[in-house]
């Protein structure tokens, strides 16, 4: 790296240099059985080069070449850009917990063992998958202008799915959970939800009507929660695509729907303090109290329409920045769930669903397939739907809710969310 | 490379594992889009990295890695031999086959890597310009196109020694109407393995993008119910790789009894007159290979042939445990990855019937053309079309827009009515699966006839 940054800076070219490496354990269980082992190291390097005010850019996996990436990223420097590299900034940051770096391959089979012990104990004739994984990596961040930072982050994912089949009915139901500290992780409550599942799926129900309330479990959110993301991404406001373009200020959602950035949030395992740009994060209001907030941008999308980055400059890998998030949180509210879905004559809760993102998102137009549901009555739990889609409109779902639960549970360590209850959606059933 | 084989070997040797294998790949890929006016992205990268995977008594151990040279060989060898002796469990096997040594080039007609990055560049502008200018409605559009050269070195403990080289194409254009606070979108999905003139001359189709997105922006959302549908051959295709198409992959069945019990060859699938192959010989297409990421040679395989289930696909290891044969379906999309059951190039085979024949006498149905996607879990599936038609009295009539199609595929596969006569094959985006995503492949189908799906719409 150092040598990569002498070069830029001897060449008299602004750029940045962004370093990535990764070694990962994940220990693999399919059909109640422990099959594979996998353990993956990886290293990389991208070099992003401002010649005359244009971007170019090359990126290598695996042992780097110098010569070859500035000669690739001087190749491609075409992209126009305002694009300002932040300054000065210096920062380490440590987001790794000694006790969750010391998990060995034989502590994952164990807790994979017993999660699948428990959910056998009372339903022996499922199948279990199980996936844990332990995930070390390192970013560095480094540019011509003094920037220098870096972060070590150390996460364990786990995930569990069952199935069971009974003649053509197929039913699959999975959970998953991610922590930074292993004092937080909790598999119990990972098995425990699977078969409370397994218990609520044992009557096949329909929904007496084609229009009915209708919850989100926080599983389920996302469908309601795309959209609006989506057009938030300071790349689709360049495009002109987002329908909350000129929204800024005003009150799109219902009042009691607030979300919220967050980089800072202790729990999230995104939280950081500096984005893959050496830019300092913030929170972002996206939405509050109903009314939209503002976007999110990395700092060459910022500079087209002739803003400041918000430092939400992230990479996928090895590739540019584009705007990206951290830590999404939902704001709860104040009834339990249990008491709204007993104060509905009749619910669908929605819990798993299939063809989430198909079709065009931004409009915020859906349609999916629930792939788990329950309907219940007057709070008594009916059983389960299957063969039925929920249809709706993201933005006027949110502007209209009849209520978010105060109970919220985090998905895949980077969304806290409530259950969120819409009063009234289509459903089609299959006759 | 030579060093790091014999190292290889030799630990193999010594430790006298079972089976193992080696596989080094390297590639290049050009990455350029444009977003709107701006161009977006315009970057080169390269990837150099390897894997090793070890059976076990009772299973796999598996390491990536970036790093290549004998003193890392050897440390990464004896990590995945541990881990391979980690685990508990059943025992399971493979099977074996000979040795094989070949190299094999996929030609191109026009070479991508002759082309210069300032010239692809030029062509893709222009078709962004074209949907640029269409109609001040359209709001933005995008160009994007990726080129991926790869060279991927196989070597096992059987002597198999393959080097394969190919090019992959893979390439979008999109285009985005608006209409105060309406916005919709269409787009143009291709790829293709056989060079770049697949990219040149698509001033047309561009057009034909925005000129959907425009006309969607006035077309009623479907009514949600029940219909007969006539699938075109895009969304066809989707619909027999996403419904039936996963279920025949054999790491999905073969641990599963129950799943065995419903997927038993010989078990009537749909009637006589369908036909549906998996088949990575076919030439030419995204999901062509000689081998597979296990060195297994590839042969064309009937899935279901004149209704009955009579075939899936197979690893090494899904075909010992179920005691059939393999078929080269086992694919992995990179060296970070193990190989996983995949399909390659699935498609429905063509009857007789003409379009005309199709629709004439339908009284009231949706014709749903093009896919957005699928997406499907274990006998359920729902899938987008990009538009969609009111078909009245055997007559196609007006555009209606966000129609999803959903049911359980054993029904849906018994109601297929009719199949056409007109074959097409689709090479856009790829496929995903257990993380791996996306895998090249192509869907084909003629036109076909469904009774009773569900639409889902308001």
């Amino acid at each position: 790296m150092e040598e990569i940054l002498r070069r830029l800076v001897d060449n008299n070219i602004k750029g940045d240099v962004f370093f990535r490496k990764g070694f990962s354990t994940s220990v693999l269980f399919d059909a109640n059985k422990l099959k594979s082992i996998d353990i993956s190291e990886s290293s990389g390097v991208g070099l992003r080069v401002i010649v005359n005010g244009k971007i170019g850019y090359s990126s290598q996996y695996g042992a780097y070449d110098p010569d070859w990436l500035f000669e690739k990223a001087l190749a491609t420097t075409s992209i126009d850009t305002n694009l300002k590299l932040p300054e000065g900034l210096n920062r380490q940051e440590l987001f790794s917990d000694e006790g969750l770096k010391s998990v060995s391959v034989d502590d994952l089979t164990r807790i994979g063992k017993e999660m699948i012990e428990r959910v056998l104990n009372v339903y022996s004739d499922v199948l279990c998958g199980v996936e844990l994984k332990k995930d070390v990596g390192e970013s560095v961040i480094r540019n011509t202008e003094g920037i220098d930072c870096n972060r070590e982050r150390s996460i364990l994912i786990v995930e569990m799915n069952v199935n069971r089949i009974k003649g053509t009915d197929m039913l699959e139901i999975y959970e998953e959970t991610g922590v930074k500290d292993l004092g937080r992780l909790d598999t119990n409550k990972l098995t425990s939800k699977l078969i409370d599942a397994l218990d609520a799926s044992r009557e096949i129900a329909k929904p007496s009507r084609s229009r009915i309330p209708v919850i989100f479990t926080p599983k389920a959110v996302y469908v309601l929660l795309l959209p609006i993301v989506s057009s938030l991404n300071g790349k689709v406001v360049v495009m002109g695509a987002s329908p909350l373009q000129d929204k800024i200020g005003k009150k799109v959602f219902d009042e009691k729907f607030s979300l919220i950035e967050d980089p800072f949030n202790n729990e999230g395992l995104a939280s950081t303090s500096f984005d893959d740009e050496g830019m300092p994060t913030s929170t972002l209001l996206l939405v509050k109290d109903g009314v939209v907030g503002g976007f999110y941008f990395d700092l060459h999308t910022a500079s087209l329409i002739g803003q400041d980055g918000n430092g939400h400059g992230f990479r996928n890998g090895l590739s540019q920045p584009s705007p990206g998030l951290t830590n999404l949180i939902v704001l709860p509210g104040d009834k339990s769930i249990k008491d709204i879905i007993s104060s509905l004559d009749e619910v669908l809760v929605v819990d798993q669903m299939m063809g989430v993102g198909q079709g065009n998102v931004l409009s915020g137009e859906f349609s999916v397939n629930v792939h788990l549901g329950y309907l219940y009555r007057r709070g008594e739990l009916i059983g389960r739907v299957k063969d039925t889609m929920v249809a709706g409109n993201a933005y006027s779902a949110l502007s209209n809710i009849l209520a978010l639960s105060r109970e919220t549970e985090w998905i895949e360590g980077t969304l806290n969310t409530p259950y969120i209850c819409i009063p009234e959606l289509t459903v089609v059933s299959k006759v | 490379m030579e060093d790091i084989k014999d190292i290889f070997l030799k630990l193999a040797k010594e430790k006298g594992v079972r089976y193992a294998e080696l596989r080094i790949e390297e590639s290049e890929v050009n990455s350029i889009a444009f977003r709107g006016k701006e161009l977006e992205e315009f970057s080169v990268s390269s990837s150099r990295g390897g894997n090793i995977r070890i059976l076990g008594k009772n299973g796999w151990g598996f390491i990536s890695f970036n790093e290549i040279h004998p003193a890392s060989i050897r440390e990464y060898f004896e990590q995945a031999y541990i881990a391979s002796n980690l685990i508990t469990g059943s025992p399971i096997d493979i099977e074996y086959l000979p040795p094989v040594s070949e190299r094999v080039v996929f030609p191109m007609k026009k070479d991508f890597r002759g082309v210069a990055l300032d010239e692809k560049k030029k062509l893709l502008g222009e078709y962004n310009e074209i949907m640029l200018k269409f109609n001040p409605k359209i709001q933005s559009t995008q160009v994007r196109y990726s080129d991926r050269f790869i060279k991927r070195h196989y070597i096992n403990t059987e002597g198999t020694d393959i080097i394969q080289e190919r090019g992959d194409i893979s390439s979008i254009f999109v285009a985005l109407a608006r209409e105060s606070d309406l916005v919709e979108q269409y787009h143009y999905s291709f790829g293709g393995i056989d060079g770049f003139q697949i990219m040149e001359g698509l001033h047309k189709e561009a057009l034909n993008t925005a000129d959907m997105a425009v006309k969607l922006l006035s077309s009623p959302v479907v009514k949600g119910g029940e219909y007969t549908v006539v699938l075109d051959p895009r969304l066809a295709g989707v619909f027999i790789h996403e419904a039936f198409g996963h279920l025949s992959e054999s790491d999905f069945v073969y641990e599963n009894e129950r799943l065995k019990e419903l997927m038993v060859i010989g078990k009537r699938f749909g009637p006589e007159f369908l036909n549906v192959v998996d088949d990575p010989t076919y030439p030419g297409l995204r999901g062509s290979y000689k081998y597979d990421d296990e060195g297994t040679p590839t042969r064309k395989t009937y899935l279901i042939r004149e209704g009955i289930l009579t075939g899936r696909l197979h690893s090494r290891e899904t075909a010992k445990k179920m005691n059939e044969s393999t078929t080269g379906n086992a694919r992995a999309i990179s060296y970070r990855f193990q190989p996983i059951v995949r399909m390659s190039n699935t498609f429905i085979e063509p009857k007789d019937y003409s379009f005309n024949d199709l629709i004439s006498d339908i009284k009231y149905g949706i014709y749903a053309v093009g896919a957005y996607g699928g997406q499907t879990a274990m006998e359920m599936f729902t899938f987008s079309a990009q538009e969609g038609y009111i078909i009245e009295n055997g007559k196609i009539g007006d555009l209606v827009r966000d129609v999803v199609l959903t049911g359980n595929v054993f029904t849906t596969l018994q109601n297929i009515e009719g199949i056409g006569n007109d074959l097409r094959f689709s090479q856009g985006g790829g496929c995903g699966k257990g993380g791996q995503s996306p895998l090249p492949v192509a869907t084909g189908s003629p036109h076909i006839r469904i009774r009773n799906v569900v639409v889902g719409g308001r």
